[in-house]
């Protein structure tokens, strides 16, 4: 089963340290030149390179939506070398609300996130939250 | 599981819904293979068949899949697209699909190349 795959086991710990704010575990799931990338033209979006920049992004995610952020994993699939998640992303922000699915594609070497990649269900919904 | 994009075809079941979301021509949620077939044929037709898919890779666990690939094609107009995608899918027992929701990375582009 793919979902018992060490891959997928790291995204479930990844949302899991995400979920506790935890900066140090997270930055120990990421390789040292890790990309995260964010699609679309919202504040959010582009690339974000190396782990500090990849975790402050993800203590962006929090500190923009006074603390209302909130990614729960739905599921998560993991083979040789990749992992796929579907994720729940909630918050507030401005008088705005979020509450979508999100997509996140990661390239994984030896145990860690390489290149992350995160698309939303709903990118109108995305952008407006994030705008 | 390791399939091509020429599979596609073979992977849509009977009663399939697909969704596009989005405001282009190409959104919208279509409903049987009949549809989704018309749907992929609509795609080789505005682009003057050169429309394709290049698979990245994709995982599944017998239930659900993801599909990421790079899109790739021309409008008559000159339009060009070059853009990560992928298909989230809920399976059948047979492994064909019955529920795809396709996200492009950027949807603005998407929209841009398909409106």
């Amino acid at each position: 089963m793919t979902d018992a795959h060490p891959n997928a086991a790291l995204m479930r710990r990844l949302f899991d340290a995400f979920g506790r704010r935890d900066g140090a575990a997270l930055a120990g799931m990421f390789g040292h030149d890790v990309v995260w990338r964010v699609g679309g033209d919202t504040p959010m979006s582009g690339e974000y390179h190396g782990w500090r920049d990849v975790v402050l992004f993800l203590r962006g995610t929090t500190s923009q939506t006074d603390g209302t952020y909130r990614s729960s994993l739905v599921w998560a699939l993991g083979g040789d070398g990749r992992a796929a998640a579907v994720y729940r992303a909630r918050g507030a922000r401005n008088g705005r609300e979020l509450d979508i699915d999100q997509l996140l594609l990661c390239d994984v070497d030896d145990g860690r996130i390489v290149t992350a990649t995160a698309i939303p269900f709903e990118a109108d919904a995305f952008t407006r939250f994030w705008s | 599981m390791s399939a091509r994009p020429a599979d596609f075809i073979d992977r849509v079941g009977a009663e399939c819904v697909w969704t596009v979301a989005g405001e282009s021509l190409m959104a919208g949620t279509y409903a049987g293979r009949e549809a989704i077939l018309a749907f992929f044929r609509r795609t080789q037709e505005l682009t003057d068949g050169t429309y394709g898919d290049e698979l990245n890779w994709e995982l599944d666990d017998g239930e659900r899949q993801v599909t990421y690939y790079r899109a790739r094609g021309r409008r008559p107009d000159g339009r060009e697209l070059d853009l990560d995608q992928a298909l989230v899918c809920r399976l059948d027992g047979e492994g064909r699909w019955v529920e795809v929701r396709a996200l492009p990375y950027d949807q603005a582009v998407f929209d841009a190349f398909w409106s």
